[in-house]
C-alpha cells in the first residue's frame, strides 16, 4: 500500500461517535512558554526548534543551495530544485510521497531564495514523527528521473509566464547590481537552460550544496532532543561545497515592452546581515515607506509616499531593504503609471538623496521596525523560515526581543550616514515597461 | 555610398537591412525560420493602474519562490480545442435560426411531434397486440387435432335402417339412416309421455338422418343399436332403452343421447364436428 498512515482503524468511526457523545469537559492549560533552543552539530549542521504549543507542527531543512551557488553550465538548478520538490526520490515515488503527506493532513513545500533553499513540512502535531521521513527523502535524495524532469518543464514554463512585472524588475535589479555571478543570478531559470538542465546536473548540484556544514533543521512545535536525533540522521555528505562568489558591483539592466505600468528598482549597496549598518537601514526603510498599513490608505507619514504625491504622477514607491550573508541591497522601488514615471522618479530619487532624518521621524522608524519584526513571527510559516535563515546563515538565532534590542541602537545620525553612504556610492538599477522617459542611473 | 560600404568592409551586412520583395531564380528567397512553440496560457495579473493597487505590488525585501504540493502556482486547463459538433443537420429549420423566437414555431413542432408520437403509439399496440395474439393462439389446439375434430362421412355407403358407427373425438358416432316409418312414428310421439321432452324435428335437421353420440347419458356406456324396445338403441349396462330418434324412453337415463354439431354442405356428404 502506498501509505501505512491510510488504514482507518474499525473501530475509528465508533471512537469518534463515543467521544462526540461525552459532555464537553471544562478544562484550562496552562502551557508555559519555551525559548528556541539551538544546537550545533558537530558536523556543522545547526538544529533550532521552539516549542510554541501549536496544533500544527512545522519542520524544514535548509541548504546553502539558492540560486547564488548555481555555475554557468548549471544556471537555474535552483528553480528546477525547487519545482521538483515532491517527485520522486531514491526511496519514495512521487505518488507515494504525495499519497502519504496528503493523507496524514500536512503539506510538503520547497522555497528558495538567492542563497538558500527551504523544504518544510506542515503537519498535524500527532501525525509529524511518521511523515518526517518523507521530508527527509525529499531533501537528501531526489533522484530526477528524466522523464521526471521533462514532465515538471510544463510547470516551469507556467510558472515563468506568471511572474509578475514587480519580481521581473527585482530581478533585473539584482542581475544589475550583482553582475552575472553569485547574488546575480536569477531565482528564475532562464530561457535557454529549459531542457538542458538534466538528472547528472542537477545531481551534482544537489551533491555540492546539500552537504551537513551547510545545513539547517528548524522546527516549530516539535520536541528539541528528538530534532537533533532526526538531524544527525539525515544521511548528508560533508565537505564546503560552493563557495559563495560575486560581490556588489553596480550597473542597470532595462526591458523595454510598451506596458501601461512601468516598474524601476533603483539601489545601492547595503548592508550585509549582522553589519553595523543593517539596523539603521532597516530604520531608514521604515522612515522612508513600505507601503499602507491600511486598504486604500493614504500612507501620509511616508517619506516615499509624499514624494509621489507632490510629484503629480500617479504611482507609487516603497523602500527596498535585503541583506544576504555578505551584502545587500538598500534603495527604492517605483510602480507608476508610463507617461508619469519621470515625474515620479525624479521626486522620489531627490527624496531619497536629500533625506532629512529627524528624531521624530527616527522614533517614529524605530517603533514601526520593531513592529514588523514582532508581527513577523505571528505566523508560524514566516516565523519558521526566520528562524531557518538565521540559523543557516548566521549559525545562531536571536529571538524577536534581541533584534528589537539591536534595533534601539539606532540614532538619527547612524540612520542619516548609513543612507548617505548607500546613496552616495555607486547605484544599480532595474526596470521594466516604457522606459523612454526613465533617466539612466548615471542621469538620475 | 562607396566610402560608407568601403568604410565598414565586413560589417556592412550588419549595418543595413535588407528585405527581398520578389524572387526570381538568381536569388531564392531564403528558407524561413521553424514556427516556435506556442507561449504557455497563463492569466493574466490584473493591471495595477491605481496608487493602491500599485502600493500591494511593490517589494520591500527579497525575492522568494515558493513550489510545492498543492502549495504553488494553479494550473487550470482550458481545452479550447475541443470541438463541439454540428448538429444542424438533426435539427428542425424552424429552430436553425439563431434569431427566430422559439415560441413562434413551438406549437406547430409539438404537434407535429404529437401525432407522430401518438400515431406511433397506437401503431405499436396494434401490433403489439397482433404478435401477443399469435403467440398465446399458438398454445391452443394445432391444425393437425383441429382436422382430426371434424369428420366427413359419405352417405351412400349407408344403407337404410343401418347404422353405422364411426369414431368421432374419441368417442362413437351413430350415422342412422331412418326409415319413413320411423321418422312418422317419431314425429307422433307425445312429448308428454318422455323423461327429455324433444320433438324428433329438433334433433333431426334431415328427418332421414339421424346423427348422435353413442354415449349412454346414464353412465357412459356405449348403446347397442337396433337393439331395445323401440327399435333404437340399448344400453346394455343399466337398461336404457333410446328410441330411433336417440331419445330415452325407458331405463336409468336422464337424458336424450347427445345431438353434435353436423351439417349437410352437400347432397350424400355429412360433416360432423
Amino acid at each position: 500500500m502506498a501509505s501505512k498512515l491510510a488504514k482507518p482503524s474499525l473501530l475509528k468511526n465508533v471512537v469518534n461517535r463515543g467521544y462526540a457523545a461525552q459532555a464537553a469537559a471544562q478544562q484550562s492549560y496552562n502551557l508555559p512558554t519555551q525559548d528556541v533552543k539551538v544546537t550545533t552539530l558537530p558536523s556543522g549542521a545547526v538544529v533550532a526548534s521552539l516549542e510554541n504549543n501549536a496544533p500544527v507542527s512545522r519542520v524544514a531543512v535548509l541548504f546553502k543551495a539558492g540560486s547564488r551557488y548555481e555555475t554557468a553550465p548549471n544556471k537555474g538548478a535552483a528553480h528546477i530544485l525547487r519545482t521538483s520538490a515532491g517527485l520522486g526520490t531514491k526511496n519514495a515515488s512521487a505518488f507515494a510521497i504525495t499519497r502519504t503527506v496528503q493523507q496524514a493532513g500536512g503539506s510538503l513545500t520547497a522555497e528558495s531564495g538567492r542563497e538558500h533553499v527551504m523544504y518544510s513540512l506542515d503537519m498535524a502535531r500527532n501525525n509529524v514523527d511518521s511523515s518526517l521521513e518523507v521530508l527527509a527523502s525529499v531533501a537528501t535524495q531526489p533522484s530526477f528521473k528524466p522523464w521526471e524532469l521533462a514532465d515538471n518543464l510544463k510547470r516551469v514554463k507556467i510558472e515563468l509566464a506568471m511572474r509578475d512585472p514587480s519580481t521581473l524588475a527585482l530581478e533585473l535589479l539584482h542581475g544589475a547590481a550583482f553582475r552575472d555571478a553569485g547574488l546575480g543570478n536569477s531565482i528564475f531559470v532562464p530561457d535557454y537552460q529549459l531542457g538542458k538542465l538534466s538528472q547528472g546536473l542537477m545531481t551534482d548540484f544537489v551533491a555540492s550544496t546539500h552537504l551537513a556544514s551547510r545545513m539547517a533543521v528548524v522546527g516549530l512545535g516539535v520536541d528539541h532532543d528528538g530534532l537533533v536525533s532526526y538531524a544527525k540522521s539525515l544521511g548528508v555528505g560533508s565537505g564546503d561545497g560552493v563557495p559563495a562568489v560575486g560581490s556588489y558591483g553596480s550597473g542597470s539592466l532595462r526591458q523595454e515592452n510598451g506596458a501601461a505600468v512601468t516598474c524601476v528598482a533603483v539601489a545601492g549597496a547595503g548592508a550585509s546581515i549582522g553589519s553595523s549598518d543593517a539596523a539603521s537601514l532597516a530604520v531608514a526603510q521604515q522612515i522612508l515607506g513600505i507601503g499602507p498599513n491600511t486598504k486604500y490608505g493614504s500612507n501620509a507619514s511616508s517619506v516615499l509616499a509624499k514624494a509621489v504625491a507632490s510629484s503629480g504622477g500617479l504611482g507609487s514607491a516603497s523602500a527596498i531593504n535585503v541583506n544576504y550573508s555578505d551584502s545587500g541591497l538598500f534603495g527604492y522601488f517605483i510602480m507608476a503609471d508610463s507617461a508619469s514615471v519621470g515625474k515620479v522618479i525624479d521626486a522620489v530619487h531627490s527624496a531619497v538623496k536629500e533625506l532629512k532624518v529627524t528624531q521624530a521621524d527616527v522614533a517614529r522608524g524605530k517603533k514601526m521596525a520593531k513592529a514588523a519584526i514582532h508581527m513577523a513571527t505571528e505566523s508560524g510559516a514566516e516565523h519558521l523560515e526566520d528562524m531557518g535563515l538565521q540559523a543557516l546563515l548566521t549559525g545562531t538565532y536571536a529571538n524577536p526581543s534581541a533584534a528589537a534590542a539591536a534595533i534601539d541602537g539606532v540614532t538619527a545620525s547612524s540612520v542619516q550616514s548609513a543612507v548617505s553612504k548607500v546613496m552616495g556610492g555607486k547605484l544599480s538599477m532595474g526596470a521594466i515597461g516604457s522606459l523612454s522617459a526613465v533617466p539612466y542611473v548615471d542621469q538620475l | 555610398m562607396l566610402s560608407y560600404i568601403g568604410r565598414s568592409s565586413q560589417f556592412a551586412p550588419a549595418l543595413k537591412g535588407t528585405a527581398q520583395a520578389v524572387a526570381n531564380g538568381l536569388r531564392n528567397v531564403v528558407p524561413g525560420a521553424v514556427d516556435a512553440a506556442a507561449p504557455e496560457l497563463v492569466q493574466k495579473a490584473p493591471l495595477a493602474l491605481t496608487p493602491a493597487s500599485m502600493a500591494k505590488r511593490c517589494p520591500t525585501g527579497a525575492v522568494v519562490a515558493k513550489a510545492g504540493l498543492g502549495a504553488t502556482s494553479q494550473v487550470r486547463y482550458a481545452h479550447t480545442d475541443i470541438q463541439v459538433p454540428d448538429f444542424s443537420a438533426y435539427r428542425r429549420d424552424d429552430v436553425k435560426d439563431t434569431r427566430a423566437k422559439a415560441g413562434e414555431s413551438a406549437p406547430t413542432r409539438s404537434a407535429f411531434t404529437y401525432m407522430l408520437v401518438g400515431g406511433g403509439t397506437v401503431t405499436g399496440i396494434y401490433s403489439a397486440k397482433a404478435v401477443v395474439s399469435q403467440f398465446v393462439s399458438s398454445m391452443s389446439a394445432s391444425a393437425d387435432v383441429l382436422a382430426l375434430a371434424k369428420i366427413e362421412i359419405k352417405l351412400e355407403d349407408i344403407p337404410e335402417g343401418k347404422s353405422v358407427t364411426f369414431k368421432w373425438r374419441g368417442k362413437p358416432l351413430f350415422v342412422r339412416h331412418r326409415t319413413d316409418e320411423e321418422v312418422s312414428t317419431e314425429g307422433a310421439v307425445d312429448m308428454g309421455s318422455l323423461r327429455d321432452p324433444e320433438h324428433d324435428s329438433v334433433r333431426c335437421k334431415e328427418p332421414k338422418w339421424l346423427v348422435v353420440l353413442g354415449v349412454c347419458t346414464h353412465l357412459g356406456c356405449v348403446p347397442i343399436a337396433d337393439a331395445g324396445d323401440y327399435g333404437g338403441y340399448y344400453c346394455p349396462c343399466h337398461g336404457s332403452h333410446y328410441d330411433t330418434a336417440g331419445r330415452i324412453r325407458k331405463g336409468p337415463a336422464p337424458l336424450n343421447l347427445e345431438i353434435p354439431e353436423y351439417s349437410f354442405p352437400e347432397d350424400g356428404l355429412l360433416i360432423v364436428g
